[in-house]
């Protein structure tokens, strides 16, 4: 049996019991799925308040539409879907681009930390003070993956921080599977540009 | 010297999992040290972002959506939901039994056509009313649970 069928089979008696009136059933499906939910939401939203009530109308849908979940997917991945589905449709209240276009994401994006960095320069002669210590090389990727596009953000989180395989993110995002896989090598690859000039990659 | 570099797809692919890389893309990365030295800076750039601090809600989501939620409906909501339904059918039919003489002089004064026409406004408007009724009192009701 497979690591997906068990999930499914864990899920079931979860959501009966929801269903049967016990709430308390419906706090352990938050906690389950509270972590999924909060890269979602962080990737795509930027206002905190705004997060916040995202976050709680994501788990009051998922109340709500309980009775319809079929088990066709994981309770997580659906309980996904509509956090993603949420934040889109913040995204798109907010009239904000929920993609970017690909050559200005891979090619345009060294101007802040170029100005901060500017590897090219040689400014990066010195080789002592070009030792980043590895926090500032985290805290420039974080930068970095902020500055992607919300689905970009979210897609890389998802593969490489939930362990999501792409069939599992494209059900999320309810992408095609295809889509999916090529906007992740655009993400990632978008970042190595980004990040190429500014130390070497040794140093990541 | 090689000249036919793996592209940033096939190397990315040869990070993440190399048993599903062509043979051919594993000879090659094998020989080639420009696309060894970049699938080093993918995998270096995977491990960073995989050490990224995982984010997290700063305040008791579970607790402010449980607060939110619907009252569980009790035993005696459902009862009293039952026992009405029985009074309202009660009524109808002990009405219908002292009114019967009434009733039946009413439909024999009445061609079959004109009853007709007017039982059937009557029991589509009940019908209508009667849903609508039910619409009114499932939203009052979700907007009371709720906020």
């Amino acid at each position: 049996m497979d690591l997906k069928f068990n999930k499914k089979l864990e899920d079931q008696p979860l959501v009966e019991r929801v269903l049967h009136g016990d709430t308390n059933a419906f706090q352990v499906i938050i906690q389950r799925t509270e972590g999924l939910v909060a890269q979602i939401i962080f990737k795509m939203v930027d206002n905190k308040e705004d997060r916040k009530d995202i976050a709680q109308d994501v788990y009051l849908k998922v109340f709500q539409s309980l009775k319809g979940f079929r088990f066709q997917s994981k309770l997580s991945t659906w309980v996904g879907q509509i956090a993603y589905n949420s934040a889109v449709n913040y995204l798109r209240k907010k009239k904000l681009v929920l993609v970017e276009n690909s050559s200005d994401s891979e090619d345009a994006g060294n101007i802040s930390l170029e100005s901060l960095y500017s590897a090219e320069n040689g400014s990066l002669a010195n080789e002592a003070e070009n030792i980043l210590s590895k926090k500032e090389l985290a805290g420039i990727l974080k930068l970095e993956i902020d500055r992607l596009s919300p689905l970009f953000k979210t897609l890389v989180t998802l593969y490489h921080n939930e362990d999501l395989s792409y069939s599992e993110i494209a059900e999320i995002t309810q992408l095609p599977e295809g889509t999916v896989k090529s906007y992740l090598f655009r993400a990632r690859k978008t970042l190595r540009n980004r990040l190429m000039p500014m130390y070497k990659m040794e140093q990541l | 010297m090689i000249d036919n570099h793996l592209t940033d797809i096939e190397i990315q692919e040869y990070v993440l999992d190399a048993s599903q890389c062509t043979k051919v893309n594993l000879d090659h990365m094998q020989v080639c040290g420009h696309c060894r030295v970049k699938a080093t800076q993918y995998k270096r750039l995977f491990a960073g972002i995989e050490g990224q601090e995982q984010a997290a809600f700063d305040f008791d989501l579970a607790a402010l959506v449980m607060e939110k939620l619907p009252a569980n409906k009790n035993l005696w909501d459902t009862y009293f939901e039952w026992w009405l339904a029985g009074f309202v059918l009660l009524v109808f039919v002990i009405g219908g039994y002292f009114l019967r003489t009434d009733l039946k002089a009413l439909r024999s004064s009445l061609t079959p056509l004109i009853f007709l026409l007017i039982l059937i406004p009557v029991l589509a408007l009940l019908v209508f009313l009667g849903f609508d009724m039910y619409k009114a009192y499932q939203k009052k009701m979700k907007a009371l649970n709720f906020y």
